[in-house]
């Protein structure tokens, strides 16, 4: 696993204010970290955040390993501060990602 | 009979009764809507049915109203809205806000009419649409009392196996 504690917190605060309660029961390990970056680039709205990811990202790019460490900190950061600004910009895409973040975040 | 092959005898029936057992598992959503399936792992999460199977993964939900789009409340439109996503003809029914997030919600599903069919069994009015890109399909099933909303990931015979199913 390659998100450190905090990273995964503020990536936990910003999932629950997606999906509500039940984004607490998810491991935020690395595939849940890969289907949000995909969640927000797919919604063409976050571009903010998207500047922290080398573009273009290769087809088949896995983002944990991907994305430079010190600019992940930095996004799961803003992605915590700002999760009610972010949440309506993935909200489109939000309902189709929900599948796979449930099964990444119980491991299934 | 020789005690070891009683005891062959005892665990061949214990087998057949287990995989027996598994193969009647049968899923009921409402009084119109059941499927006989065999999973290997089910999983419950919020209000999400999560059944692993052989080669796919196919998931239940019944629509909620307030939490479907994070940030929009859709009750007293769930129905018009989920069809929507579906039927073109529905979408323009729509207030405009609507239409649009209809629009983009069935975009981000890839739900185009090329791939997308639509049944109505009288009990239960069926929407579905599978991706060949994404080996995705998505079923939305209207039962009068409830909105039900399928997603498959796997290929499309799988996909078109479970829309056999639920129409069963």
């Amino acid at each position: 696993m390659e998100l450190n504690k905090i990273e995964q917190e503020n990536l936990k605060a910003f999932l629950v204010s997606v999906y509500g309660n039940q984004a607490r029961s998810w491991e935020m390990n690395d595939e849940v970290f890969n289907q949000t970056i995909y969640m927000l680039q797919e919604s063409n709205k976050c571009t903010d955040l998207m500047d922290f990811v080398p573009r273009p990202m290769p087809l088949g790019a896995n983002p944990v390993s991907y994305i430079k460490k010190t600019a992940r900190n930095i996004l799961l950061r803003k992605l915590k501060n700002s999760k009610n600004q972010y949440k309506v910009c993935v909200s489109t895409s939000a309902a189709k990602f929900k599948t796979k973040l449930v099964l990444a975040g119980l491991g299934f | 009979m020789n005690i070891n092959k009683i005891m062959l005898v005892a665990i061949f029936i214990f087998i057949t009764s287990i995989s027996f057992s598994a193969k009647s598992l049968e899923i009921v959503f409402s009084n119109e809507l059941k499927l006989n399936i065999n999973p290997h792992k089910v999983a419950h999460n919020g209000n999400l049915i999560i059944l692993k199977l052989d080669d796919f993964v196919l998931t239940h939900e019944l629509v909620d109203p307030k939490s479907f789009i994070p940030t929009v409340d859709l009750t007293g439109n769930t129905e018009n809205f989920m069809s929507s996503l579906f039927d073109i003809k529905t979408r323009q029914e729509l207030p405009i806000w609507l239409a649009k997030l209809s629009e983009s919600t069935s975009a981000s599903f890839n739900i185009e009419s090329k791939n997308t069919s639509t049944e109505d069994l009288g009990k239960i009015k069926l929407y579905f649409s599978y991706n060949d890109n994404e080996e995705h399909g998505v079923i939305l099933i209207l039962t009068g009392g409830g909105v039900h909303w399928f997603s498959v990931m796997g290929e499309k015979k799988d996909f078109n196996n479970i829309v056999k199913l639920l129409k069963e």
